[in-house]
């Protein structure tokens, strides 16, 4: 299972591939951790991502007594967030993922002349978080 | 001397997300209510400085700005009246056993600041979220989860799981134990 933890709902290529998106309360909690009004410190970023990973374990999916533990999370949203989000869900042994889409564009010309531009993203695939061990740092 | 503080005992903490973040609000400092006993599904085991103690239940309600506060200024003005030295564990302690009847489900309640968690405690009846949430804020703070029973007392648990004499000179926390 792929925990859709983007503010936008998952394309049919993505659920097809096991996205699963959260929905309620759970939902909006998770938009309202994605969303700074102000300028985050680093104990703000690191609290919200911790708090995203939980709610991705807490995911209001679960028909019984528990909610599933997702294997993978999709991820997206402010870049000062991401590399924290992605600890945070490794610390819950969940796989941080990024979506890849490959955009279409169309030009259309108006009778006025005028041109509107429209943009069709095709969801191609999953992109690990890929964490760069320094190597330089051990070697002396 | 270490004290229960149950984390699912509040209005408002009963999603486990919310008694995650019930967790780690104990340690920014403020005064959060403990006992002897754990009240609640779950909680945590804290080692802090005490500001208060009660030979009655207490309560605390979180503000506005998602601080918790005191509550109830009779109990408060009555435990006053408690004539111990709260930076003396030993005093503390033998207050509180004296002051606690198993058989009549009295317990003892202080105002605590938490300095570290010592262990995460559940009761055996909760359901498999609450689990998750003991698991997930065990490891975050590298700490036992342990069952206890509704009439557990603390001195109780650390005379049966672990030495915690031990366990305070391991995490410099002597100071409390």
């Amino acid at each position: 299972m792929i925990i859709n933890l983007t503010q936008h709902t998952s394309t049919d290529e993505q659920r097809s591939q096991g996205v699963v998106d959260l929905g309620g309360d759970e939902l909006l909690s998770l938009k309202d951790a994605l969303t700074f009004d102000s300028l985050p410190d680093r104990d703000e970023i690191e609290s919200r991502a911790e708090y995203i990973a939980n709610l991705a374990v807490f995911n209001g999916l679960g028909s019984g007594d528990d909610d599933p533990w997702p294997t993978t999370a999709m991820i997206g949203g402010a870049p000062y967030l991401m590399s924290a989000l992605e600890s945070a869900l490794k610390a819950h042994s969940i796989r941080p993922v990024y979506a890849f889409s490959v955009r279409e564009s169309e030009e259309q010309v108006q009778p006025d002349g005028s041109v509107i531009k429209f943009n069709k993203f095709n969801h191609i695939g999953f992109v690990g978080a890929v964490t760069k061990t320094n190597h330089n740092r051990r070697m002396r | 001397m270490f004290y229960f503080h149950g984390i699912s005992a509040y209005r408002g903490t009963r999603h486990p997300l919310q008694q995650i973040v019930a967790a780690e609000k104990c340690l920014s400092g403020v005064e959060i209510c403990c006992a002897d006993r754990p009240i609640g599904p779950i909680g945590i085991t804290v080692c802090g400085d005490v500001t208060g103690a009660f030979d009655q239940d207490c309560w605390s309600y979180v503000d506005t700005d998602g601080k918790r506060q005191s509550g109830n200024d009779h109990q408060v003005e009555s435990a006053l009246d408690a004539a111990i030295d709260l930076t003396d564990a030993w005093q503390i302690e033998s207050w509180m056993k004296s002051n606690s009847k198993r058989e009549n489900h009295e317990y003892s309640e202080l105002f605590v600041r938490a300095r570290a968690i010592v262990f995460i405690w559940i009761k055996p009846y909760v359901g498999n979220k609450t689990r998750k949430v003991a698991r997930i804020l065990a490891r975050k703070y590298g700490v036992q989860v342990i069952e206890v029973q509704r009439y557990t007392r603390i001195w109780d648990i650390l005379g049966s799981c672990f030495d915690y004499w031990d366990l305070a000179a391991n995490n410099g926390w002597e100071e409390y134990a």
